[in-house]
């Protein structure tokens, strides 16, 4: 396990400050944020090509922080690849064995190579490969020295969507076969979840949730947070005798979540958690206004006398809204 | 617009290439031969060809350090450094050659020569001027060929287990290979063509601080023209041939 603990670290304005940010072995875990968040300073204090402050990185119980980064024992595909040019694709596959005095693992390599493709590559040069075939070079050569965790600096932000989809597969088998201990840091959203077990959202500095991948993601606990992933259903909420009010839907819902008579809070509702037709109670008549087909069926629906629209993935004349469905964000 | 700038262009091969091809007016093949086979030329261009190449060696061992630094860290100094590079260009050879002899005379230039090594009138003096003279340059050169090299390269390198010795000696200077040769084989030129400072510090000693700039200097002194198209002919064909070894390396090195 990777844990980091009460690590400040200052540059200008910059301010970032990590109370406490755990990486589960053998897990994918995403770090998200938006540009200028400080994952890349993050990223370089994991490394050791920043100093923090204070705080400390504890590996396995041991504090790496006064190792340089070449001690770390860390492999590390950043967001250009960084394959060396003048090496052959199997001299850059080698490059962390020779630099750490290691002998090769015949065995994992030829692993390495099946799971990959890589093998009729290996005598290839990065520059007459193409841009899948040196994610894989890059993925390969920060595994060959069997790291402790595997750190990816947004590899596949510049490729386009089948090879990024065809890549993701080949992580997660990568991750699955291997136990592999994984930070991936991102700011596409489907990436994180489709390749993490767990996820952080980071914003201007420090870390606002850190959560099970699917429960941020559905169940973000921050204003913030549920704004960063795309939530457009929030609304506000007072508590009534059963069940809560909300006034932008001119509505009163029965409800899981309890709160107090007369208490204001921001509940929030995930649009794969709405359902066409209706059922008990909760069900809102209304009409369909938009609906994009391509990106998941998303759609606009106007609840009669309501003052805004809820974003739905199912429903056309009746939607229903499950008890279960609101929770509250700060 | 193109018209001017390509007229420009050629206006710089009508000078130099004219300036050469006046020469061949005085170009006498007896005559060369002649210098060929003198002993005091063979001397001079062994003299111009050693001095040269142990010049740029020593340039060479300051330069690339002094480059990387340049170009990768920021240090105290960093910018006077980086501004006196081009200081033997500025100050004339002469001047530069007198600031050489003048620095002999003080305390410190006279115990060196007493103790450790003499420059004044000496080869070891032909050899200091042309490395005083070409250091700036080799590094001025080195720097932008460290410039060249992206530093994601060298951080990945390092994260993957190379010490900094290690990343320098595996990634940094392979990639720097070009730029590098290329600094050498010019600051080699340049040093092979110095004349105002080793005129001013090592003299002009037959057989012994005779260099080839300075024969041909010596031969039109004493207005032997042929001679002096015979030297320069020379001196040519070791400076031009060095330029086209360059780019044949640097259309060759990956």
């Amino acid at each position: 396990m990777i844990e980091i603990k009460n690590l400040e670290y200052f540059q200008g304005d910059f301010r970032l400050l990590i109370d406490n940010l755990q990486i589960q072995a053998n897990r994918c875990h995403a770090l998200l944020g938006p540009s200028g968040a400080g994952k890349s300073t993050l990223l370089h204090l994991l490394l050791g090509l920043k100093e923090p402050r204070k705080g400390d990185i504890v590996v396995e119980g041991r504090t790496i922080l006064h190792l340089p980064p070449h001690k770390r024992g860390f492999g590390y595909v950043p967001q250009h690849l960084a394959l060396f040019p003048h090496l052959s694709v199997e001299e850059n596959i080698h490059y962390p064995l020779k630099a750490q005095k290691r002998t090769p693992d015949r065995a994992f390599l030829d692993e390495l190579f099946a799971l990959t493709g890589l093998g009729p590559l290996l005598g290839r040069f990065p520059k007459s490969l193409s841009g899948g075939e040196r994610q894989r070079v890059a993925l390969v050569r920060a595994l060959a020295a069997k790291p402790r965790l595997l750190l990816l600096d947004e590899p596949f932000s510049a490729l386009d969507p089948n090879l990024k989809y065809e890549l993701w597969e080949l992580l997660q088998r990568l991750q699955q076969e291997l136990r592999l201990t994984i930070l991936l840091i991102t700011h596409n959203l489907q990436e994180a979840f489709t390749l993490s077990h767990h996820c952080s959202v980071m914003q201007n500095g420090t870390i606002v949730q850190s959560d099970e991948t699917k429960e941020l993601f559905y169940r973000p606990k921050k204003l913030n947070v549920a704004k960063y992933l795309g939530f457009h259903n929030i609304f506000e909420a007072v508590g009534e005798e059963e069940g809560i009010y909300l006034p932008q839907l001119a509505r009163s819902f029965c409800s899981d979540l309890v709160l107090p008579k007369g208490q204001k809070r921001l509940v929030a509702i995930h649009p794969t958690d709405i359902v066409a037709g209706k059922k008990e109670c909760n069900n809102i008549e209304g009409r369909v206004e938009w609906r994009d087909m391509y990106h998941y069926k998303t759609g606009r629906f106007w609840p009669k006398g309501a003052k805004r629209w809820i974003e739905i993935r199912e429903g056309e004349e009746w939607i229903h809204i499950p008890p279960s469905a609101f929770f509250v964000v700060d | 617009m193109r018209r001017l700038f390509v007229a420009s262009a050629l206006l710089v091969l009508l000078l130099y290439g004219g300036l050469i091809l006046s020469i061949f007016y005085f170009f006498d093949a007896s005559t060369l031969w002649q210098s060929l086979t003198s002993p005091r030329i063979l001397f001079a261009i062994k003299t111009s060809l050693l001095a040269a190449t142990l010049a740029t060696i020593l340039a060479l061992l300051i330069a690339i350090p002094a480059g990387y630094a340049l170009s990768r860290y920021d240090f105290w100094g960093k910018g006077v450094v980086d501004s006196l590079l081009e200081f033997p260009m500025i100050v004339s050879p002469a001047a530069l050659g007198a600031i050489l002899l003048i620095f002999f005379n003080n305390p410190l230039g006279s115990w060196i020569q007493e103790h450790l090594i003499t420059f004044v009138f000496s080869f070891a003096g032909i050899v200091l001027a042309q490395f005083v003279t070409i250091t700036g340059v080799a590094t001025r050169f080195a720097k932008a060929a460290f410039d060249e090299v992206d530093e994601e390269l060298e951080r990945t390198a390092q994260v993957l287990g190379g010490s900094k010795s290690f990343v320098f000696r595996s990634v940094t200077l392979p990639l720097a290979k070009r730029g590098l040769i290329a600094a050498a084989i010019l600051s080699w030129a340049k040093a092979l063509g110095e004349f105002g400072a080793t005129l001013t510090i090592a003299g002009t000693m037959p057989f012994r601080t005779e260099t080839l700039p300075i024969s041909i200097y010596l031969h039109l002194e004493m207005a032997d023209i042929e001679g002096t198209v015979a030297l320069i002919v020379l001196l040519l064909a070791f400076g031009l041939g060095a330029l086209f070894v360059t780019k044949k390396l640097l259309g060759r090195v990956e």
